[in-house]
């Protein structure tokens, strides 16, 4: 299970960060992505309206969403800044046991590594799109990280 | 673990059968829930199928090629419910939101045999339905009942 891409929105659905982390990551332009997280944000607005048990406020939004050929985990901060990460799946296997865990501590750490590397940044404008090549080198040891604990 | 309720949907996005079992918080009119989940669902749709791996497909002799595979939704896990996903290549939509812990049991599966075997038997078979009419089958409805609530994961 190889993580794919990695999306951060802000809290209006506009991308402020994209990258893919492996070769076989849908290679599509930079307006697709920015399209793709718009589209994820208004899919998240409308899951929550749609909860069967709970008003849109109670209910926290798409955890985990699996398709045949991928899966997607995702989480909103408190700010309301979200993150969402993808990984392939083979479609006749199973995910192996602890593998949702794993992938919400992926993002976890992503989270951390934001507040500590963007946030933290003087320079940084909120919700202006990211480019910080300390932040960047840093994913990358936590995507080998996770991809090696998933092989 | 519960089933909450259960939406079809034609590939026109009206809304054949809309079954509550043991939803507990109910929208102010199901009709527009019913068009904010059609809606919710075709834009997933197409997210899935953009976001969906390059497959390295077999060697051509000229090296790998990258093919593009299609993704199909199967289910996403919010905050407190889950939504079961299942489309028919003639595009009718079956969709099941049940409670969040069902691992290792195969809820697509159930719908798939929604379909083939209550839907095509009772609604498909019935000469006096009329395609892309809500269903209001008895026989169909009681079929669907009897079989949902049978289901490990209702309790």
């Amino acid at each position: 299970m190889g993580v794919q891409s990695f999306f951060v929105l802000n809290k209006a659905g506009g991308l402020i960060m994209q990258r893919s982390y492996s070769d076989r990551a849908p290679r599509l332009t930079q307006n697709d992505y920015i399209h793709l997280a718009s589209t994820f944000h208004s899919m998240q607005l409308l899951v929550r309206e749609l909860s069967p048990v709970s008003n849109a406020r109670e209910c926290g939004g798409i955890a985990r969403m699996e398709a045949t050929t991928f899966r997607l985990y995702a989480m909103i901060a408190a700010t309301g800044v979200e993150m969402f990460v993808t990984c392939d799946a083979n479609p006749a296997t199973a995910p192996a046991a602890g593998a949702h865990d794993r992938m919400a501590d992926f993002l976890k750490e992503a989270y951390i590594s934001y507040t500590d590397y963007v946030l933290k940044n003087p320079f940084y404008e909120i919700d202006m799109p990211i480019k910080s090549e300390p932040w960047d080198a840093h994913l990358i040891k936590i995507v080998d990280k996770y991809n090696r604990v998933g092989s | 673990m519960t089933v909450y309720c259960l939406y079809i949907f034609n590939r026109y996005g009206e809304c054949l059968l809309y079954r509550v079992y043991k939803r507990t918080y109910a929208p102010r009119d199901p009709g527009d829930e019913q068009k904010n989940m059609y809606g919710m669902l075709f834009a997933m749709r197409n997210f899935c199928q953009k976001m969906s791996p390059a497959q390295a497909a077999e060697s051509d002799g000229k090296g790998l090629t990258q093919r593009e595979v299609q993704a199909h939704l199967q289910y996403y896990v919010a905050g407190n419910y889950a939504l079961h996903y299942f489309e028919t290549p003639t595009g009718l939509r079956f969709i099941m939101t049940t409670g969040t812990q069902f691992t290792g049991f195969d809820v697509n599966q159930c719908l798939r045999r929604i379909h083939a075997r209550l839907y095509v038997e009772y609604v498909v078979s019935n000469a006096l339905y009329t395609p892309g009419e809500p269903i209001q089958s008895a026989l169909f409805l009681e079929k669907l009942d009897a079989y949902v609530k049978a289901l490990p994961i209702y309790e």
